[in-house]
């Protein structure tokens, strides 16, 4: 079990909407980062990030202060995100691939008139749009500069899992900067 | 390899982001939309169920042989426990907001675990509670024809309506099994907890 220490006005009395108004202070982009890595029509994302708030919002009144007031965000962000892929799973499941088949699809000469930094985020996206919701949840998790600890603490994954697909998720991500530099 | 990943880690936080303000009232009146927005989704799935009932009811009028009706009897009360389980299953799913207490693997195991249980099990509480009656209908039928007409014309349809109840369940347990398949994945990541 991993403990953490709480910010004081995170204390597991604080009224809901307090906890709920302080999580969309903090972590506010954060959130609207996930909703990005989860939904890829801009329309749907809004409705996405409306439920992900919603949801936020009521899971605050059991909020007991287990885990930190991140850890308790991400959580929340990441469950609705997964859920939203298994309630369309019939496109996730064909689209979805493991790191396995990430690392087979990434080629450094492809996309070659790719150059500006907007179509590096789409190719960016695309790529994790297409990763499965754990290897999905952990990339979206090192992009938000989180160390293992705490990307193990979010996901449940071990610290020495969490290590071996970060390592190759930076691997998949300097393959797509390489092939960005490339074109430059 | 740092600077590049620096990079990217800018380039993913320095992206425009949607944004929403939600007062207490928008968040309450949008977590009631959502709410029925489910139970529509939900009372969707019954539709087929209730098709059926209304089918069957009718057949119990119209067929003056007792054993065809009191099959059209069985199918509905079958319907019935087959809607009665669907709402007893989209009920006992845990919403996202209330899994925050597990980690994401746990939560999303967790719905793995639910959905490839169901599909396991369709042979019992989808398929199962429709046969009884589908059996005594079928008997009725049979009794009920000409005795001159062909033999095997009963016998093709009877192996007909199996097939179709065996190609269901098998296309279930397929399934079942590459949940199966994602589950032993995520146990393979949670392995060597510290």
């Amino acid at each position: 079990m991993i403990t953490t220490t709480l910010e004081p006005s995170c204390a597991p009395d604080a009224h809901p909407n307090q906890l709920y108004q302080q999580a969309i202070a903090d972590y506010g982009p954060d959130i609207a980062r996930f909703v990005i890595g989860y939904e890829r029509d801009s329309d749907r994302r809004q409705e996405l990030l409306q439920e992900v708030h919603v949801a936020l919002w009521q899971s605050f009144s059991r909020f007991k202060a287990q885990c930190s007031l991140r850890t308790w965000v991400y959580r929340v962000a990441h469950n609705v995100g997964v859920d939203h892929i298994q309630r369309s799973r019939k496109t996730a499941a064909r689209d979805s691939i493991d790191l396995d088949d990430a690392e087979a699809v990434i080629d450094p000469n492809a996309d070659i008139a790719l150059t500006d930094r907007r179509l590096d985020l789409q190719r960016l996206l695309a790529l994790i749009h297409r990763l499965a919701p754990l290897d999905r949840e952990v990339m979206m998790l090192y992009l938000e500069d989180l160390d293992a600890a705490s990307i193990g603490e979010i996901t449940g994954i071990s610290a020495r899992n969490v290590a071996t697909k970060v390592h190759r998720i930076k691997s998949l991500l300097a393959n797509q900067l390489t092939a960005g530099s490339k074109q430059a | 390899m740092n600077n590049d990943d620096q990079d990217l880690k800018q380039l993913w936080q320095q992206q425009a982001t949607p944004t929403v303000v939600l007062t207490q009232e928008a968040l309450q009146k949008q977590a009631r939309t959502f709410q029925r927005r489910t139970a529509w989704r939900n009372g969707m799935e019954y539709v087929t169920g209730v098709l059926v009932i209304v089918v069957f009811a009718f057949y119990i009028k119209a067929f003056p042989f007792w054993l065809m009706r009191l099959g059209s009897a069985l199918i509905i009360v079958g319907s019935l426990v087959l809607m009665w389980q669907m709402h007893r299953r989209a009920s006992s799913q845990r919403m996202p907001g209330s899994g925050a207490d597990m980690s994401c693997l746990e939560f999303h195991r967790a719905a793995l675990v639910r959905q490839r249980d169901a599909l396991r099990s369709v042979w019992l509480w989808y398929v199962g509670p429709l046969v009884p009656g589908m059996v005594v209908f079928r008997y009725g039928v049979e009794s009920a024809l000409d005795p001159s007409a062909p033999f095997a014309r009963g016998w093709i349809a009877n192996v007909a309506i199996a097939l179709v109840l065996l190609i269901v369940i098998g296309i279930n347990l397929l399934a079942a099994r590459k949940l199966q398949r994602k589950i032993d994945q995520l146990d393979r990541d949670a392995a060597e907890q510290a």
